[in-house]
């Protein structure tokens, strides 16, 4: 039994087929990377994971049971940070634990944690504006990662950011997933830099223009911490290269 | 309640003085209850509209109509029902209506655009994360307040343009409530002049003070309430639409209840019949008045955002002007004004301040717009730049500042005519309102409500509908 699985779904927008039986399926454990040219449904499968789309035909299942809504199994990460405006550092990542129940006490003691935990131990009651790109994302991985899920669901997360803190992040998050030291076990990442597929993912799945179909999926099988200069890391970027 | 303040010997000015402040307090709370249910029914009704598509089909034709009916329009209603439900406080919440009615609409559209072009990413991340709830408390409701502040400027200022006629409410039978509308028009009436200029005084600095020391924070801050109010107030935004229906359908029922017991006999339909022949000739003078203030209101917006684009640092000296001069009201100018210009200036000089505060407020949003690194790069001066990059580049905002202001001229000019003495639908309004001619009153609104939306629905749509096809 896959951990998520996308079975024969079917999804158009005003007539045009995004998805014509699709399949696709994710183990418990892995990091998943989706690549694909814009507009192919990365980021619709992503959400239907996330249970805030659902498919026209076909099912999307967690654990074999069907994704009807959003799961507190499940945390999506967005591309822009999205953070409230008027909320420190800190109610931002204890906003969501309060809804689940907390109160504001034990939700902020938390949220004190995971801000520690993603370096910004100090921050907490800064509010977004003052903090810099990189800084707002950090909070929002912090928000995702103290709701506690077992899955986390990124899109493009790193995009917006410039090179040099969008690679110290992929490092952390790599470092995170690998060492177990969250809840998160299993990662669903959309990306478009075929680079970033190969450095984060333990398996790169690689779709095709509308309606998507799966093209390649490819088991990157190196150790982490990855080397980018070595022969292995280059044969696996001309690998997934060709199927683009 | 009237208090009438007779002038003793020897304290007149004390006395004024004091029973100014006095209405003022008044006016100020009557306003103030009339602006908090202004701010929970827009709420509750624009988030009604965000989340359903039918009822916002079914909402904003009928708001985008109810915004242009001029606040007379709304008199009939206000008094019978108002009287007839609640003998001994009717006249208040009368009164406390029709202030709603000249605050309300700008404040629902503006909450409601606040929700619309809420990004996609935060819609979700409230779907995952917080729930609905929590979702209008900490999400929703804040990501509106600031349009709720910056349009509270300007729905106060509306206000208080009309705030004699909603407190003294005239429809045959006046009564006047306690309040400085009605403290400066019975000043005036009795001939104590001295006591209406200590009123008119007084509320003009009354303004200013609540500009300086209030609206302006409000806008400048966005100050967000307390987190245990936010989640108190989201049951309301989430199913206050149902109590606001409730309330809109016992004030129709009044009207309609009051219509059956006096059915409309046949001199009624004659009556009916002369109010809209009267209210078509009067119309084309009030229309003339109307056109000429938007023009120079164009014209002075272009020169402005033409000056701010050329000197940037001017943008801060002309919002602080901006926001006094719409603190300070018109209304209670005219005194000053005619003592400069009388008849047909008087009304232009009267309905000018409130065209020219909406469109150079919303022209300057146009400065970002402006291409100004390919002016400067390419050399592009003089008529060119103003023709083909200032002009095109200000349209959108030009369009959405005339289309507001091209409504509230309409219904300023109720009030600007007949202080001005000039002839006019405005003036026809105010007379049938005077006179109780409910058959004049319903002619002319209706005429003004028709000039009005059929105008916003063909020309100024159209123009947007061009201006937004080249605006990113």
């Amino acid at each position: 039994m896959a951990l998520l699985e996308a079975e024969k779904i079917k999804k158009s927008y005003s007539r045009v087929a995004v998805f014509d039986d699709l399949y696709l399926a994710v183990e418990q454990g892995e990091f998943v990377a989706l690549l694909g040219p814009s507009g192919c449904g990365k980021s619709t499968l992503l959400r239907m994971f996330a249970g805030l789309e659902k498919p026209d035909a076909g099912v999307v299942k967690f654990r074999d049971i069907p994704i009807t809504g959003p799961r507190r199994e499940i945390a999506l990460m967005f591309q822009s940070p999205t953070l409230l405006p008027w909320k420190t550092a800190l109610d931002n990542v204890a906003l969501p634990l309060v809804a689940r129940g907390m109160s504001w006490r034990e939700a902020r003691e938390a949220a004190m944690r995971y801000l520690a935990f993603v370096g910004l131990s100090g921050f907490e009651e800064a509010y977004p504006s003052q903090l810099s790109g990189g800084m707002q994302q950090r909070v929002a991985l912090a928000r995702a990662l103290a709701v506690e899920p077992e899955v986390l669901l990124l899109d493009e997360p790193f995009s917006a950011l410039d090179p040099l803190t969008a690679e110290s992040l992929r490092t952390e998050l790599v470092r995170l997933w690998h060492d177990n030291l969250t809840t998160v076990h299993t990662l669903v990442m959309v990306t478009h830099s075929v680079d970033e597929a190969v450095y984060v993912a333990s398996r790169v799945v690689v779709l095709s223009p509308r309606p998507a179909k799966v093209v390649a999926d490819i088991k990157i099988e190196m150790p982490y911490p990855r080397n980018r200069k070595s022969p292995e890391f280059q044969r696996y970027l001309d690998l997934v290269y060709s199927h683009i | 309640m009237y208090i009438n303040p007779r002038r003793g010997p020897g304290h007149g000015v004390a006395w004024s003085l004091l029973a100014a402040v006095l209405a003022l307090l008044a006016t100020f709370a009557r306003m103030a209850v009339a602006l908090a249910v202004t701010v929970a029914v827009a709420y509750a009704v624009a988030y009604a509209m965000y989340r359903s598509r039918r009822v916002e089909a079914a909402a904003l034709p009928v708001i985008d109509v109810l915004q242009s009916v001029p606040i007379l329009g709304f008199f009939p209603l206000a008094l019978y029902v108002f009287l007839a439900l609640f003998p001994a406080v009717g006249a208040e919440l009368a009164a406390v209506f029709l202030i709603f009615t000249s605050m309300a609409w700008n404040i629902i559209l503006g909450v409601y655009q606040s929700f619309k072009t809420l990004p996609r990413e935060y819609v979700e991340y409230v779907q995952l994360y917080l729930g609905e709830g929590l979702g209008v408390a900490h999400v929703y409701v804040p990501v509106a307040l600031r349009s709720v502040y910056y349009n509270i400027l300007i729905s106060w200022a509306n206000a208080f343009f009309f705030i004699t006629a909603s407190e003294v409410i005239t429809l045959g039978t006046e009564i006047k409530l306690f309040g400085i509308g009605s403290f400066v028009v019975s000043a005036f009436e009795r001939g104590d002049y001295s006591s209406a200029y200590i009123g008119i005084a007084v509320g003009i600095l009354a303004n200013l003070a609540l500009y300086a020391f209030l609206l302006r924070r409000l806008v400048e801050e966005v100050p967000q309430p307390p987190a245990s109010v936010l989640e108190r107030f989201s049951a309301w935004v989430k199913y206050g639409l149902y109590a606001v229906l409730g309330g809109a359908a016992l004030l129709l029922a009044g009207v309609a209840y009051y219509a059956f017991q006096t059915p409309p006999s046949a001199p009624l339909v004659e009556d009916l019949l002369r109010g809209f022949m009267h209210s078509v000739f009067s119309a084309p003078l009030t229309l003339t008045r109307v056109l000429a203030v938007l023009g120079v209101s164009a014209a002075i917006g272009l020169l402005v955002l033409a000056a701010v684009v050329k000197m940037p640092r001017l943008e801060v000296g002309v919002l602080v002007a901006l926001s006094a001069l719409s603190s300070i009201p018109a209304v209670f100018l005219y005194p000053l004004i005619a003592s400069f210009v009388k008849g047909e200036i008087l009304a232009l000089a009267l309905l000018f301040p409130g065209s020219v505060i909406y469109t150079v407020f919303n022209l300057l949003v146009a400065r970002r717009d402006v291409p100004l690194e390919f002016v400067k790069a390419y050399g592009i001066g003089g008529l060119t730049y103003y023709l083909h990059v200032l002009i095109p580049a200000a349209l959108p905002y030009l369009v959405t500042g005339l289309l507001t202001a091209w409504g509230g001229a309409w219904n300023a000019s109720v009030v600007a005519e007949p202080l001005a003495d000039v002839a006019g639908l405005g003036t026809y309004m105010d007379t049938a309102t005077t006179r109780g001619d409910v058959a004049g009153l319903l002619a002319s609104v209706t005429v003004m409500t028709l000039i009005v939306v059929a105008v916003n629905k063909t020309v100024w749509q159209r123009l947007y509908d061009v201006a937004a096809r080249w605006r990113s």
